[in-house]
């Protein structure tokens, strides 16, 4: 099997990428820093002995052709296709200026959307092909913060939810996860109200699902009933919460 | 973010400042202004990786395979990955590290901090010497190379210089073919401490792995019988064991608040004596899995809990050969005659010439783990003054409550290292604990 994954150089995409190269997989990996790369391609390579093409993009300065390129001449036609990289910045709360939300909304929406679109075609025709994104719990309610980040990331559901239509008569499936809290960077010294899940626990329940017509899921399971009361809050209520 | 460190041994618990980047620019970023000191698996017994003046930077997320060739016997590693990982990846090639320290948690960053050595001190010397090249990243120097022919000031600063002079980054190692993954062991009894001290002289040159263990807990404080435990790995078993090394991790600074005090007077006699009677049974050769000898602490990782919540100081002396039977001979007196409890007493061979502050020299490796009590605190100090008056050296990446004076006194370069590292670093960005406590 043969994967490309978007922001493999941290957190889930890592995990991702070693919990797929240890069943074999080749990969293309993809992040903003080289050297980030360049570090965990070596490693997959020796530890696994798989292909590990590294490919060091900027999601807010994307190059769809060059991508593309990178991907089929290191590995060919492509099997999963896993959209994972994610962006924040604590200061997104209504006052983040003009360059940072254009990136907060790159990162995390339109590249993925080019990236889907660059990719679509080819993965239609893949019979056991998967496409999956990452969202965050984040995005189930607006709210003033992770206020680009949320909304990015409901866009970004939005447009899964119409490839998953686009591909339903298709044998490629398509899998959207709202992720609850994960122990990456992002979360690193906050106080959260519930317990993160590891990268690598959460990157072996998505291989394990992989082949499987999810559409939208929560990851872990149980942020669903916090998801639904959140949704069901009224206004009146929400309003208050400092969230 | 802040977060409560403990030292393994419990002595030392402090608030401190905590990050812990996964990207190389975050490390490129650290500021100019700050103090940090690099945390790889903060299992040092010592609080050798922070201080409530410094941020630590946990490197566990750097913890890559940068490159490897198994014809020439090298590989170049993140400093954060785990010699745990690095032995799953080398023993099923017929390779390893041939120094490694009691668990495989312990990071490659560390083992250069700190130029730890394994059980075959006598044969293979210090970590350092395996060590080719390494990457380290200071704020105010950016990225630099060091290895014994490029920097080789800022190489002999960083190897055996606690995390003082940087974050290592990525180093490159030597490794030796692995003969096999089993050790035949035999345990063979000793009477008592100088018969241990004897036994571990006499029997080095026949066993690639070796030492002794005797039972200086109260009751036997009298006679100090134990076992010499000698290993030679069985050249015929296979090398390519591809199964991954488990064990449980060890966090001394984990939020759990309950650790039952086992170790007591009326107890650790007792325990010690099973312990003592179980490896006796087991005189006879037998076979072990290699992992199994060379990281004795797995599966016995309760045992850093079973001095309780104020824990226990190791104090590791390295005794020249020569002072050896003299030591031993005043080391009994002083014991007897003190009230401090010992929980384990260990000797093993060592070789290598003495430099710096590293715990390196031709002699003895002698090992006590007294409780944190006043009475064990008061032993400890006799025998500062015992091992300093036989030349003896002790590790300060051991020992919680060494002083500054003390170690000024056993290190005859002790003044030279810290005038080093302040020609290298006058605004000394990289501090511990440890430091302060030395005035490093």
């Amino acid at each position: 099997m043969k994967a490309l994954i978007i922001g493999a150089s941290a957190g889930l995409g890592r995990a991702l990428a070693e919990a797929l190269a240890s069943r074999g997989h080749d990969l293309a990996i993809v992040a903003s820093d080289q050297r980030d790369l360049d570090a965990i391609a070596s490693d997959l390579r020796l530890r696994f002995g798989v292909v590990a093409h590294p490919i060091a993009m900027d999601l807010t300065d994307l190059d769809i052709d060059r991508l593309r390129d990178g991907v089929h001449c290191a590995l060919g036609d492509i099997d999963n296709l896993f959209i994972i990289a994610g962006f924040t910045d604590p200061l997104d709360r209504g006052a983040v200026g003009d360059s940072q939300a254009e990136r907060i909304m790159a990162v995390n929406f339109t590249s993925a959307v080019r990236i889907l679109n660059g990719f679509l075609a080819e993965m239609a025709d893949r019979k056991g092909g998967n496409i999956i994104g990452a969202g965050s719990v984040a995005s189930v309610r607006g709210r003033r913060s992770n206020a680009i980040y949320g909304a990015s990331k409901r866009g970004l559901e939005g447009y899964f939810e119409a490839i998953r239509h686009h591909l339903a008569a298709s044998e490629c499936r398509v899998q959207f996860y709202r992720l609850g809290y994960l122990e990456t960077r992002m979360t690193f010294g906050q106080k959260l109200m519930f317990p993160p899940l590891t990268p690598a626990e959460t990157a072996e329940r998505i291989i394990t699902n992989l082949g499987k017509d999810l559409g939208s899921v929560y990851l872990p399971w149980w942020w669903r009933g916090i998801g639904l009361l959140f949704q069901m809050l009224p206004w009146s209520v929400f309003r208050r919460l400092d969230l | 973010m802040r977060s409560r460190f403990v030292s393994l041994d419990r002595h030392v618990a402090l608030e401190c400042e905590w990050d812990r980047p996964d990207r190389y620019r975050e490390i490129h970023a650290l500021r100019a202004d700050q103090k940090y000191i690099p945390r790889g698996a903060g299992l040092s017994y010592v609080a050798a990786s922070f201080s409530d003046r410094a941020c630590s930077i946990d490197l566990t997320r750097f913890n890559h395979i940068l490159d490897f060739n198994s014809e020439e016997q090298w590989i170049k590693v993140e400093a954060g990955i785990s010699l745990g990982e690095l032995f799953d990846f080398l023993s099923p090639r017929g390779l390893q590290l041939a120094v490694m320290p009691g668990h495989p948690q312990i990071t490659v960053g560390g083992c250069i901090a700190g130029n730890v050595h394994g059980k075959n001190q006598f044969r293979e010397g210090e970590f350092r010497a395996f060590v080719r090249e390494i990457q380290l990243f200071h704020p105010d120097h950016g990225e630099i190379s060091a290895s014994p022919s490029v920097n080789p000031e800022v190489f002999d600063l960083t190897c055996g210089g606690f995390g003082l002079t940087g974050i290592i980054i990525a180093a490159t190692l030597a490794l030796s073919r692995l003969p096999g993954n089993a050790v035949r062991v035999q345990h063979f009894p000793v009477g008592g401490l100088d018969e241990a001290f004897r036994e571990v002289a006499r029997r080095k040159e026949e066993f690639d792995l070796l030492y002794g263990w005797c039972n200086l807990s109260a009751w036997s404080r009298w006679s100090g019988s134990g076992f010499i435990t000698a290993g030679n790995i069985e050249t015929d078993s296979e090398a390519g064991d591809s199964s991954s090394l488990k064990y449980s991790q060890l966090n001394p600074s984990s939020s759990r608040r309950w650790r039952p005090r086992v170790f007591r007077p009326g107890t650790l006699p007792l325990v010690n004596a099973v312990y003592l009677g179980m490896n006796l049974l087991q005189r006879a050769p037998h076979r072990m899995p290699l992992s199994q000898f060379l990281f004795p602490a797995v599966g016995k990782e309760f045992y850093f809990d079973y001095y309780g919540d104020k824990g226990f100081i190791e104090m590791q002396v390295l005794v020249p050969s020569a002072a050896a039977e003299e030591f031993v001979r005043e080391f009994t007196r002083v014991v007897r005659g003190a009230e401090g409890l010992i929980g384990l007493t260990t000797v093993k061979a060592s070789r290598g010439k003495q430099r710096l502050l590293h715990y390196t020299g031709t002699g003895f490796n002698f090992t006590v783990d007294v409780a944190n009590t006043a009475a064990g605190l008061d032993l400890l100090g006799q025998l500062d003054v015992l091992n300093t008056r036989h030349g003896g050296i002790t590790n300060i990446i051991k020992d919680s409550r060494l002083s500054s004076d003390v170690a000024r006194q056993q290190f005859t370069e002790f003044d030279e290292f810290h005038e080093r590292l302040l020609a290298f670093d006058p605004a000394r960005r990289f501090v511990s604990a440890v430091s302060e406590r030395l005035a490093l």
